[in-house]
């Protein structure tokens, strides 16, 4: 008798599991089809800023595009609205990324002398989401380490200056 | 689980542990596997004490033979190195002289050290090699004819 | 040796004792505490550290076990999560006659002076290695001036 009722309940616990895992799927399904035109071949669709920021975990590698877009984007502003985010700006930007910055938000730009500082950089920290442009890299240092996806879930490779204003939308 | 089998358990893997470290064992894979069961710290603290058998130390004999300074050389306004108190706090102190270096520490915390250690505290001088004070250079001058210069 | 620690106690109290080390508790000579300013000439200026130490029952035959107060020390030579040393006077070089100021003393040293050979921080580790100094810097920097609480759970 006991045994009966127990398995009657397992089945519904597990019907009804199966129920939410389906639904669940679907939703996402239809969503995905939805953005589908929008969506670039990346490992993650690109987020835009309107996400609440104070949950995010975000590590942008500062390269040229980026700086092109310091008159655009108020990057001071989202060092300073958004905690957890940090720049870490290439070699050959070191000395053409200056912000208008609080100090007390200064230590939120990481500058190197090394490629291998900057993916050092990237691993110590353990973001939840790096945002980088591996084109601008300099020549023979345009491939990621293999390990960094260990380090940081979500990778998006940005193509260009669209992509990032796609990202941080003004 | 109570504390007794908790304790058990621990013991019987402190030993496989120590069966596994042996050099001569060649069960990798159990070693493989012990050392996944058992936290890092627990492996290190068992590693650091299972070394107290290859102890690094000097012999009883060697410390036992250590010379001792004559009471009257004893420096009392000094201090031992080890317990930081006055030579001469003590009502009969026993001061030792470390054979190679010349340092003196009190006898008891010289002894302790030497038991684990074979260097000087003050110096790092290993205290138990060979010196050439020792030498019978009237032996040598009996030697120097090899038929060389024949 | 409680004997050597009491010394140890009086001497500091004489000679004004810079690094502020003390039993945590009043009667425990067991776990003692240390807090110092980074050194000026180091990327830890202007932050203050502390540092636990804790006396085995034979010190001083044994070295303190010393380590910073977790989630608080980014350095090349120091676990992040743990506040553990690696340095060799705390393992094969000690030698009974060093006291606790003194190890104090050698993990300021550090600061200034970091070992790129045993590193407990790969990553700053590299970055010494590497000699990006700017690098090691900022990402010392970062984390100093973080707020800890994202970066404990990591």
């Amino acid at each position: 008798m006991v045994n009966n009722r127990r398995r009657k309940s397992n089945q519904l616990i597990l019907g009804i599991t199966l129920a939410i895992g389906i639904g669940t799927s679907c939703y996402y399904l239809w969503k995905s089809l939805q953005n589908g035109e929008d969506r670039k071949i990346s490992d993650t669709p690109i987020k835009d800023a309107t996400n609440d920021k104070r949950n995010k975990s975000r590590c942008v590698v500062v390269t040229s595009s980026v700086i092109d877009t310091m008159n655009v984007i108020p990057w001071s502003q989202l060092l300073e609205d958004e905690e957890d985010l940090v720049l870490i700006v290439i070699p050959s930007c070191k000395d053409r990324f200056h912000l208008k910055l609080d100090p007390r938000f200064a230590y939120k730009v990481i500058r190197c002398d090394t490629v291998l500082g900057v993916w050092s950089c990237i691993k110590s920290l353990k973001k939840q989401e790096l945002y980088v442009n591996l084109e601008e890299f300099p020549d023979g240092e345009r491939n990621m380490p293999d390990d960094i996806p260990r380090y940081v879930p979500h990778i998006t490779y940005w193509k260009n200056e669209k992509d990032i204003l796609t990202t941080f939308p003004i | 689980m109570e504390s007794t089998d908790r304790r058990n358990m621990r013991t019987q893997f402190q030993a496989l542990f120590d069966t596994l470290r042996d050099p001569q064992s060649n069960s990798y894979l159990l070693e493989l596997f012990a050392s996944m069961i058992v936290s890092p710290e627990l492996q290190e603290e068992w590693l650091n004490g299972g070394d107290s058998n290859k102890v690094k130390g000097c012999s009883q004999e060697f410390i036992d033979s250590l010379p001792r300074v004559p009471r009257s050389e004893i420096p009392l306004k000094e201090s031992c190195p080890i317990c930081y108190e006055k030579f001469g706090d003590d009502e009969y102190p026993l001061v030792a002289e470390l054979p190679h270096c010349h340092h003196y520490f009190d006898v008891q915390c010289i002894s302790l050290w030497l038991s684990k250690h074979a260097t000087c505290p003050l110096c790092r001088d290993v205290v138990n090699q060979k010196t050439f004070d020792n030498i019978d250079l009237s032996k040598a001058e009996l030697e120097e004819d090899w038929g060389m210069y024949s | 040796m409680n004997s050597r620690l009491l010394k140890e106690w009086t001497q500091l109290n004489k000679n004004g004792n810079k690094y502020y080390l003390c039993p945590i508790e009043e009667n425990d000579m067991t776990h003692w505490q240390s807090e110092f300013e980074g050194p000026n000439n180091s990327p830890y200026r202007g932050h203050k550290f502390t540092l636990y130490l804790d006396i085995p029952s034979n010190y001083p035959m044994s070295p303190p076990k010393v380590r910073f107060k977790p989630y608080s020390m980014p350095h090349v030579n120091v676990d992040w999560k743990t506040g553990a040393v690696c340095l060799d006077i705390l393992e094969s070089m000690w030698s009974p006659i060093f006291n606790l100021q003194y190890v104090v003393e050698s993990c300021l040293r550090l600061l200034t002076e970091p070992n790129g050979e045993s590193p407990l921080n790969l990553e700053l580790g590299i970055l010494l290695r590497v000699s990006d100094h700017t690098g090691y810097n900022g990402l010392i920097n970062y984390y100093l001036n973080h707020p800890h609480n994202s970066l404990s759970s990591k």
